[in-house]
């Protein structure tokens, strides 16, 4: 653990000094030292794991914040507030092709959890999903570390990816934690996470490719919390609503089998779980599949005759990969999608088979 | 005196002098003015971006780790970046006033300064086989190895990607983001790229509630989704 302490001391020392230091030279023709260099240290001690004799006095921060919160704990909270606050505001989404702007409002009203995601750019559109409270999805019990059932396929969170706290940094007007998430194998994508420290909500994600490239960017410019279920009244109805009920993806109501029913894959990735299967487009199949962080899909679609499209296809932080399978005489057209590196994409779309060989296969 | 009202001509001087190109003339301006603090914290500034980027900043000089983060942003910088700089083009072409160049190599400096501190820069991925020739053909899970402690390529790079936006070329596209870039794997694909993008549209959609759901991150994830081919 020394080795995560000392680079996020280091960069705690370097972020928020850098950033006051060159305030301070391009705006105030008298800097006033004291007050500044105060207010960076009460940041820094605050997060700092070397200082964790003594409270440190800070408005905003629950009593314990004052020592470095474990990751999972950071984590689990960021999930939990994220469902359980009401709050609404605006952020931005930038990939390699531009920026959108997006509203998010998200209330909870007798234990249904509401969001609504308003699109602020091109065709006037929305995305509704409900939620069950007390239905927790697959991702929430990774993070929380609670799935002792899954043994298989799931590693703790932490031998996935290597977290470190980086610093401070101001978000939307708000203070935030900055959260690095490597990950320790060339399976999943890394993560920026930048922390409401008031709230725990996440303000900015930025996506890390395996080259190390950031290839998307969420980030709230103004966020609003602590509001009255009454204050989410649709003003604006989009014509173009995608409703989505969560607790039937998730499937909360039955245990999550282990491994899909009637599919087989010869190679999963380490540390992702089967989070379900569904029918989609009529007769489609989806297997889902999460790390906790990082999710990807298959499908497979039965095609007429022979033709399968072969191709791999990129948008933002998604890749595809498109390949055929043939199966009892049947030809699908088999998809692999998600936020995961191409070439992992790929090698899960060569690997799909049906069930009967799986026990041909060392390790199924 | 403020920075930003430090005179710009001295601010020029400053950084020809910062590259051993200054006048006796523009030095001595320098010395007169070199009592103010804010030219002094200027001076500073342009020895340190001019010396990470060239990548001789000593350490000892930057313990706070600044070099690192510099060099990591400047590391796999895009040199079109700086190629298409008026100061650079300047350099080479027809010789323009030192003038022009000085004022070139303040906004350089400038804006490596600035990018230290703000915004990400997002690169397409557009070589996976980079990527692939990465990774391993074995099915056994890769060591667990040391993880990279640096920041990501592009954290606290500028916040806009160095974009060709030119009107030969299609010209200005509004749904550009929202395309699906496919790249079919043998030549003899008979199926259109439209309807490809169309079924792929439909994909990502159904896994984007999978996303949304499974992913700890609530909606955002629908912000990569256009949604507009809603039955």
């Amino acid at each position: 653990m020394s080795h995560r302490r000392f680079a996020g001391f280091v960069l705690l020392l370097l972020s928020p000094l850098g950033l006051a230091q060159v305030q301070n030279e391009s705006t105030s023709p008298e800097p006033p030292p004291a007050v500044t260099s105060n207010d960076t240290e009460a940041a820094l001690s605050s997060e700092s794991p070397d200082q964790d004799s003594g409270p440190v006095p800070e408005a905003g921060l629950d009593a314990s914040a004052h020592q470095l919160p474990s990751v999972r704990e950071l984590l689990e909270r960021m999930s939990e507030r994220q469902q359980s606050l009401n709050y609404k505001g605006t952020f931005t989404y930038q990939n390699n092709a531009g920026t959108e702007s997006f509203q998010l409002q998200h209330w909870v009203d007798e234990g249904t959890e509401h969001q609504r995601l308003y699109y602020l750019n091109g065709p006037e559109r929305e995305a509704v999903m409900r939620h069950t409270t007390q239905c927790q999805t697959l991702a929430e019990r990774l993070i929380a570390g609670k799935l002792g059932g899954l043994a298989d396929n799931f590693t703790s969170l932490d031998r996935l990816y290597s977290f470190s706290v980086r610093g401070v940094e101001r978000v939307a007007g708000r203070l935030a934690t900055v959260l690095q998430v490597v990950p320790r194998d060339a399976f999943r994508f890394g993560y920026l996470f930048s922390v409401d420290r008031e709230t725990g909500l996440l303000l900015k994600t930025l996506l890390v490719d395996e080259n190390q490239r950031v290839v998307e960017q969420f980030q709230f410019i103004d966020l609003q919390t602590g509001l009255a279920v009454e204050d989410f009244a649709s003003d604006r109805e989009a014509s173009i609503t995608h409703n989505v009920d969560a607790d039937q993806v998730s499937g909360c109501e039955q245990p999550v089998a282990a491994a899909p029913s009637e599919w087989a894959l010869h190679w999963l990735p380490a540390g992702f779980a089967f989070s379900g299967q569904r029918v989609v487009h009529t007769d489609m199949h989806m297997l889902m599949y999460t790390d906790g962080l990082s999710t990807f899909s298959i499908f497979l679609d039965p095609v007429e005759g022979k033709l399968v499209i072969e191709g791999r296809a990129q948008r933002g932080a998604t890749n595809f990969y498109m390949q055929g399978l043939t199966r009892e005489g049947q030809t699908y057209q088999v998809t692999v999608v998600g936020e995961i590196p191409l070439a992992v994409a790929e090698k899960m779309a060569q690997s799909i088979g049906s069930v009967e060989s799986k026990s041909a296969l060392p390790g199924g | 005196m403020t920075e930003q009202s430090l005179d710009t001509q001295l601010a020029e001087s400053l950084s020809a002098l910062s590259d051993n190109e200054a006048s006796e003339l523009e030095l001595a301006r320098i010395l007169k003015a070199s009592e103010g603090d804010a030219l002094r914290a200027k001076w500073s500034r342009y020895q340190v971006a001019r010396s990470a980027m060239r990548g001789d900043l000593p350490t000892e000089l930057a313990p706070s780790g600044f070099a690192d983060r510099l060099s990591a942003a400047l590391a796999d910088e895009q040199t079109p970046q700086v190629d298409s700089a008026p100061a650079t083009s300047g350099a080479q072409g027809s010789g323009l006033s030192r003038w022009w160049l000085g004022l070139g190599r303040v906004a350089v400096a400038a804006s490596v300064t600035g990018a230290v501190v703000i915004g990400a820069q997002l690169y397409q991925a557009d070589d996976s086989d980079a990527g692939m020739s990465n990774m391993t053909a074995g099915n056994e899970q890769k060591t667990i190895s040391a993880p990279d402690n640096s920041l990501p390529i592009g954290y606290g790079a500028p916040a806009l990607p160095a974009q060709q936006v030119s009107a030969a070329v299609g010209g200005y596209q509004p749904q550009r983001s929202r395309q699906v870039v496919f790249e079919p794997r043998r030549a003899d694909v008979k199926v259109s790229n439209e309807q490809i993008r169309a079924y792929l549209n439909q994909l990502v959609e159904e896994h984007t509630d999978h996303a949304a759901v499974n992913s700890a991150q609530g909606m955002l994830p629908y912000a990569r989704v256009p949604l507009i081919e809603e039955e």
